[in-house]
Protein backbone atom coordinates (compact mmCIF):
# COMPACT_ATOMS: atom_id res chain seq x y z
CA UNK A 1 0.00 0.00 0.00
CA UNK A 2 1.29 3.45 -0.92
CA UNK A 3 0.34 6.43 1.24
CA UNK A 4 1.04 10.04 0.42
CA UNK A 5 0.73 12.86 2.95
CA UNK A 6 0.28 16.22 1.26
CA UNK A 7 1.90 18.94 3.30
CA UNK A 8 3.22 22.46 2.97
CA UNK A 9 6.18 24.28 4.50
CA UNK A 10 5.55 25.60 7.99
CA UNK A 11 2.30 23.63 8.37
CA UNK A 12 2.29 22.42 11.99
CA UNK A 13 -0.83 20.33 11.43
CA UNK A 14 1.01 18.50 8.62
CA UNK A 15 3.80 17.64 11.04
CA UNK A 16 1.20 16.21 13.40
CA UNK A 17 -0.35 14.21 10.53
CA UNK A 18 3.05 12.74 9.67
CA UNK A 19 3.68 11.79 13.29
CA UNK A 20 0.31 10.02 13.52
CA UNK A 21 0.85 8.24 10.22
CA UNK A 22 4.40 7.19 11.12
CA UNK A 23 3.10 5.71 14.37
CA UNK A 24 0.23 3.84 12.67
CA UNK A 25 2.44 2.52 9.88
CA UNK A 26 4.75 1.12 12.57
CA UNK A 27 1.86 -0.42 14.50
CA UNK A 28 -0.33 -1.89 11.77
CA UNK A 29 1.79 -1.80 8.61
CA UNK A 30 4.11 -4.74 9.22
CA UNK A 31 6.33 -3.57 6.35
CA UNK A 32 3.43 -3.55 3.89
CA UNK A 33 2.96 0.22 3.79
CA UNK A 34 5.18 2.69 1.94
CA UNK A 35 4.59 6.33 2.66
CA UNK A 36 6.02 9.60 1.50
CA UNK A 37 5.50 13.27 2.11
CA UNK A 38 4.41 15.41 -0.84
CA UNK A 39 5.15 19.12 -0.56
CA UNK A 40 2.28 20.69 -2.50
CA UNK A 41 4.40 23.70 -3.43
CA UNK A 42 6.94 21.33 -5.06
CA UNK A 43 4.43 18.99 -6.70
CA UNK A 44 1.53 21.31 -7.27
CA UNK A 45 0.34 19.75 -10.53
CA UNK A 46 0.18 16.32 -8.91
CA UNK A 47 -1.70 17.70 -5.89
CA UNK A 48 -4.19 19.50 -8.13
CA UNK A 49 -4.63 16.33 -10.25
CA UNK A 50 -5.57 14.34 -7.15
CA UNK A 51 -7.99 17.06 -6.03
CA UNK A 52 -6.09 18.20 -2.95
CA UNK A 53 -7.74 21.35 -1.60
CA UNK A 54 -5.85 21.88 1.63
CA UNK A 55 -3.07 20.47 3.75
CA UNK A 56 -2.65 18.03 5.33
CA UNK A 57 -4.42 15.64 2.99
CA UNK A 58 -3.87 11.91 2.62
CA UNK A 59 -3.98 9.79 -0.52
CA UNK A 60 -3.86 6.01 -0.55
CA UNK A 61 -2.72 4.21 -3.70
CA UNK A 62 -3.07 7.37 -5.76
CA UNK A 63 -6.56 8.27 -4.56
CA UNK A 64 -7.34 11.18 -2.26
CA UNK A 65 -9.14 9.68 0.73
CA UNK A 66 -8.80 12.41 3.35
CA UNK A 67 -8.98 16.05 2.32
CA UNK A 68 -8.22 17.12 5.89
CA UNK A 69 -6.55 15.59 8.92
CA UNK A 70 -8.55 12.50 9.99
CA UNK A 71 -8.67 11.27 13.56
CA UNK A 72 -6.12 8.61 14.47
CA UNK A 73 -8.96 6.14 14.99
CA UNK A 74 -10.39 6.77 11.53
CA UNK A 75 -7.01 6.48 9.85
CA UNK A 76 -6.17 3.29 11.74
CA UNK A 77 -9.50 1.76 10.69
CA UNK A 78 -8.86 2.61 7.04
CA UNK A 79 -5.34 1.21 7.06
CA UNK A 80 -6.44 -2.02 8.72
CA UNK A 81 -9.34 -2.40 6.29
CA UNK A 82 -7.11 -1.79 3.27
CA UNK A 83 -4.50 -4.27 4.48
CA UNK A 84 -7.21 -6.89 5.03
CA UNK A 85 -8.52 -6.31 1.50
CA UNK A 86 -5.06 -6.65 0.04
CA UNK A 87 -4.43 -9.86 1.96
CA UNK A 88 -7.56 -11.56 0.59
CA UNK B 1 -6.56 54.97 17.78
CA UNK B 2 -7.36 56.59 14.44
CA UNK B 3 -9.27 55.60 11.32
CA UNK B 4 -6.01 55.75 9.36
CA UNK B 5 -4.40 53.24 11.72
CA UNK B 6 -7.34 50.88 11.27
CA UNK B 7 -7.26 51.15 7.48
CA UNK B 8 -3.50 50.56 7.41
CA UNK B 9 -3.76 47.61 9.82
CA UNK B 10 -6.64 46.01 7.89
CA UNK B 11 -4.72 46.20 4.60
CA UNK B 12 -1.41 44.97 6.06
CA UNK B 13 -2.94 42.16 8.12
CA UNK B 14 -5.16 41.08 5.21
CA UNK B 15 -2.10 40.72 2.97
CA UNK B 16 -0.18 38.96 5.72
CA UNK B 17 -3.09 36.50 6.15
CA UNK B 18 -2.44 35.04 2.68
CA UNK B 19 1.18 34.25 3.53
CA UNK B 20 0.51 32.48 6.83
CA UNK B 21 1.54 28.80 6.70
CA UNK B 22 -1.96 27.40 7.23
CA UNK B 23 -3.32 29.56 4.40
CA UNK B 24 -0.70 29.68 1.70
CA UNK B 25 -0.99 26.07 0.47
CA UNK B 26 -4.79 26.09 0.32
CA UNK B 27 -4.88 29.33 -1.63
CA UNK B 28 -2.01 28.37 -3.92
CA UNK B 29 -3.78 25.11 -4.77
CA UNK B 30 -6.96 27.09 -5.43
CA UNK B 31 -4.99 29.41 -7.75
CA UNK B 32 -3.40 26.50 -9.60
CA UNK B 33 -6.81 24.91 -10.19
CA UNK B 34 -8.33 28.19 -11.30
CA UNK B 35 -5.39 28.91 -13.65
CA UNK B 36 -5.88 25.54 -15.35
CA UNK B 37 -9.54 26.27 -16.07
CA UNK B 38 -11.07 28.29 -18.91
CA UNK B 39 -10.90 32.04 -18.38
CA UNK B 40 -14.63 32.60 -17.56
CA UNK B 41 -14.60 29.77 -14.98
CA UNK B 42 -11.41 31.11 -13.42
CA UNK B 43 -12.94 34.61 -13.14
CA UNK B 44 -16.17 33.25 -11.68
CA UNK B 45 -14.29 31.29 -9.00
CA UNK B 46 -12.11 34.25 -8.06
CA UNK B 47 -15.13 36.50 -7.91
CA UNK B 48 -16.99 33.99 -5.72
CA UNK B 49 -14.01 33.78 -3.35
CA UNK B 50 -13.58 37.54 -3.11
CA UNK B 51 -17.30 38.38 -2.73
CA UNK B 52 -17.93 35.62 -0.18
CA UNK B 53 -14.91 36.55 1.92
CA UNK B 54 -15.78 40.26 1.75
CA UNK B 55 -19.35 39.57 2.86
CA UNK B 56 -18.18 37.34 5.72
CA UNK B 57 -15.50 39.67 7.07
CA UNK B 58 -17.55 42.84 6.60
CA UNK B 59 -20.63 41.19 8.08
CA UNK B 60 -18.76 39.98 11.16
CA UNK B 61 -17.27 43.43 11.73
CA UNK B 62 -20.64 45.15 11.32
CA UNK B 63 -22.30 42.76 13.76
CA UNK B 64 -19.44 43.44 16.18
CA UNK B 65 -20.07 47.18 15.99
CA UNK B 66 -23.79 46.60 16.45
CA UNK B 67 -23.51 44.30 19.46
CA UNK B 68 -20.35 45.41 21.26
CA UNK B 69 -20.03 48.65 23.18
CA UNK B 70 -16.71 50.43 22.55
CA UNK B 71 -14.27 48.88 25.03
CA UNK B 72 -11.92 50.80 27.28
CA UNK B 73 -8.60 49.04 26.85
CA UNK B 74 -6.40 50.87 29.33
CA UNK B 75 -2.71 51.58 28.79
CA UNK B 76 -1.26 48.09 28.98
CA UNK B 77 -3.90 45.55 27.91
CA UNK B 78 -3.52 46.01 24.11
CA UNK B 79 0.23 45.44 24.39
CA UNK B 80 -0.29 42.34 26.53
CA UNK B 81 -2.79 40.92 24.01
CA UNK B 82 -0.51 41.64 21.03
CA UNK B 83 2.51 40.13 22.78
CA UNK B 84 0.50 37.02 23.69
CA UNK B 85 -0.62 36.64 20.07
CA UNK B 86 2.97 37.07 18.87
CA UNK B 87 4.11 34.37 21.28
CA UNK B 88 1.47 31.98 19.93
CA UNK B 89 2.88 32.46 16.41
CA UNK B 90 6.36 31.55 17.67
CA UNK B 91 5.21 28.58 19.76
CA UNK B 92 3.12 27.22 16.88
CA UNK B 93 6.34 26.78 14.85
CA UNK B 94 7.52 24.17 17.31
CA UNK B 95 4.39 22.70 18.86
CA UNK B 96 1.17 21.61 17.15
CA UNK B 97 -1.67 23.71 18.55
CA UNK B 98 -5.02 22.12 17.65
CA UNK B 99 -6.82 25.36 16.82
CA UNK B 100 -9.55 24.68 14.23
CA UNK B 101 -10.27 26.82 11.19
CA UNK B 102 -13.54 28.76 11.55
CA UNK B 103 -15.60 27.23 8.75
CA UNK B 104 -18.76 29.30 8.58
CA UNK B 105 -20.15 27.27 5.67
CA UNK B 106 -20.70 24.44 8.15
CA UNK B 107 -23.35 26.63 9.79
CA UNK B 108 -25.30 26.83 6.53
CA UNK B 109 -27.63 23.92 5.63
CA UNK B 110 -25.94 22.09 2.75
CA UNK B 111 -22.83 24.20 3.27
CA UNK B 112 -20.49 21.30 2.52
CA UNK B 113 -22.01 21.08 -0.97
CA UNK B 114 -21.26 24.72 -1.76
CA UNK B 115 -18.59 25.39 -4.42
CA UNK B 116 -15.02 25.20 -3.15
CA UNK B 117 -14.53 28.94 -3.79
CA UNK B 118 -17.48 29.80 -1.55
CA UNK B 119 -16.37 27.37 1.16
CA UNK B 120 -12.89 28.90 1.08
CA UNK B 121 -14.37 32.39 1.25
CA UNK B 122 -16.44 31.40 4.26
CA UNK B 123 -13.43 30.05 6.15
CA UNK B 124 -11.16 31.98 8.50
CA UNK B 125 -8.05 29.78 8.77
CA UNK B 126 -6.70 29.23 12.29
CA UNK B 127 -3.46 31.13 11.78
CA UNK B 128 -5.29 34.20 10.46
CA UNK B 129 -7.62 34.43 13.47
CA UNK B 130 -5.31 36.65 15.57
CA UNK B 131 -4.94 39.00 12.58
CA UNK B 132 -8.72 39.24 12.20
CA UNK B 133 -9.13 39.68 15.96
CA UNK B 134 -6.82 42.71 15.85
CA UNK B 135 -8.95 44.34 13.13
CA UNK B 136 -12.04 43.32 15.10
CA UNK B 137 -10.71 45.00 18.25
CA UNK B 138 -9.84 48.18 16.39
CA UNK B 139 -13.25 48.33 14.70
CA UNK B 140 -15.23 47.98 17.93
CA UNK B 141 -13.02 50.61 19.52
CA UNK B 142 -13.75 53.12 16.77
CA UNK B 143 -17.42 52.04 16.76
CA UNK B 144 -18.19 53.02 13.17
CA UNK B 145 -20.16 51.06 10.56
CA UNK B 146 -18.40 52.88 7.74
CA UNK B 147 -15.01 51.89 9.10
CA UNK B 148 -16.22 48.33 9.68
CA UNK B 149 -17.15 48.09 6.00
CA UNK B 150 -13.96 49.80 4.78
CA UNK B 151 -11.65 47.68 6.92
CA UNK B 152 -13.58 44.48 6.12
CA UNK B 153 -13.29 45.11 2.39
CA UNK B 154 -9.61 45.92 2.70
CA UNK B 155 -8.81 42.86 4.82
CA UNK B 156 -10.76 40.53 2.52
CA UNK B 157 -9.48 42.17 -0.65
CA UNK B 158 -5.80 42.08 0.29
CA UNK B 159 -6.18 38.53 1.64
CA UNK B 160 -7.57 37.46 -1.75
CA UNK B 161 -5.33 39.55 -4.02
CA UNK B 162 -2.26 37.23 -4.17
CA UNK B 163 -4.59 34.30 -4.96
CA UNK B 164 -6.12 36.28 -7.83
CA UNK B 165 -2.71 37.28 -9.21
CA UNK B 166 -1.47 33.66 -9.13
CA UNK B 167 -4.71 32.41 -10.72
CA UNK B 168 -4.46 34.89 -13.59
CA UNK B 169 -0.71 34.82 -14.28
CA UNK B 170 0.12 31.28 -13.17
CA UNK B 171 2.87 30.44 -10.74
CA UNK B 172 6.47 30.40 -11.99
CA UNK B 173 9.24 28.36 -10.39
CA UNK B 174 10.48 31.58 -8.81
CA UNK B 175 7.01 32.25 -7.44
CA UNK B 176 6.87 28.78 -5.92
CA UNK B 177 10.28 29.32 -4.27
CA UNK B 178 9.06 32.65 -2.90
CA UNK B 179 5.90 31.07 -1.46
CA UNK B 180 7.90 28.25 0.17
CA UNK B 181 10.21 30.76 1.81
CA UNK B 182 7.20 32.89 2.84
CA UNK B 183 5.42 29.94 4.44
CA UNK B 184 8.47 29.29 6.63
CA UNK B 185 9.19 32.94 7.49
CA UNK B 186 5.78 34.58 7.84
CA UNK B 187 5.04 33.36 11.36
CA UNK B 188 8.26 34.99 12.57
CA UNK B 189 7.53 38.16 10.60
CA UNK B 190 4.01 38.31 12.06
CA UNK B 191 5.34 37.76 15.57
CA UNK B 192 7.95 40.48 15.05
CA UNK B 193 5.34 42.93 13.84
CA UNK B 194 3.04 42.16 16.78
CA UNK B 195 5.86 42.52 19.32
CA UNK B 196 6.84 45.83 17.68
CA UNK B 197 3.23 47.08 17.80
CA UNK B 198 2.97 45.99 21.45
CA UNK B 199 6.14 47.92 22.32
CA UNK B 200 5.00 50.96 20.33
CA UNK B 201 1.67 51.09 22.19
CA UNK B 202 3.49 51.10 25.50
CA UNK B 203 5.54 54.18 24.55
Amino acid sequence: MKIEVFSSPGCAKCGHAKDVLKKLVGEVGGGRIDWREVNVLDEMDYAVKLGVLSTPAIAVDGKLLFSSLPSEKKLRKLLEQRLREQAT
Amino acid sequence: MTAAALVLAAALLGLLAFFEPCTIATHTLFSARAYARPWPVCCRELLALWVTRSLLVTGLLMVAVLLTPPPVWGAVLPSVILAAMASVYIVSRFVYLPVPHLEFHRLVPGGLRLPAAVQLGLTLPACTLPLFVIVFGMVITLDSYALAVASGLLFAGLFTLPTAVAAVTGLSAGGQRFLKASALATSYLTAGLLYAAAAYLLL
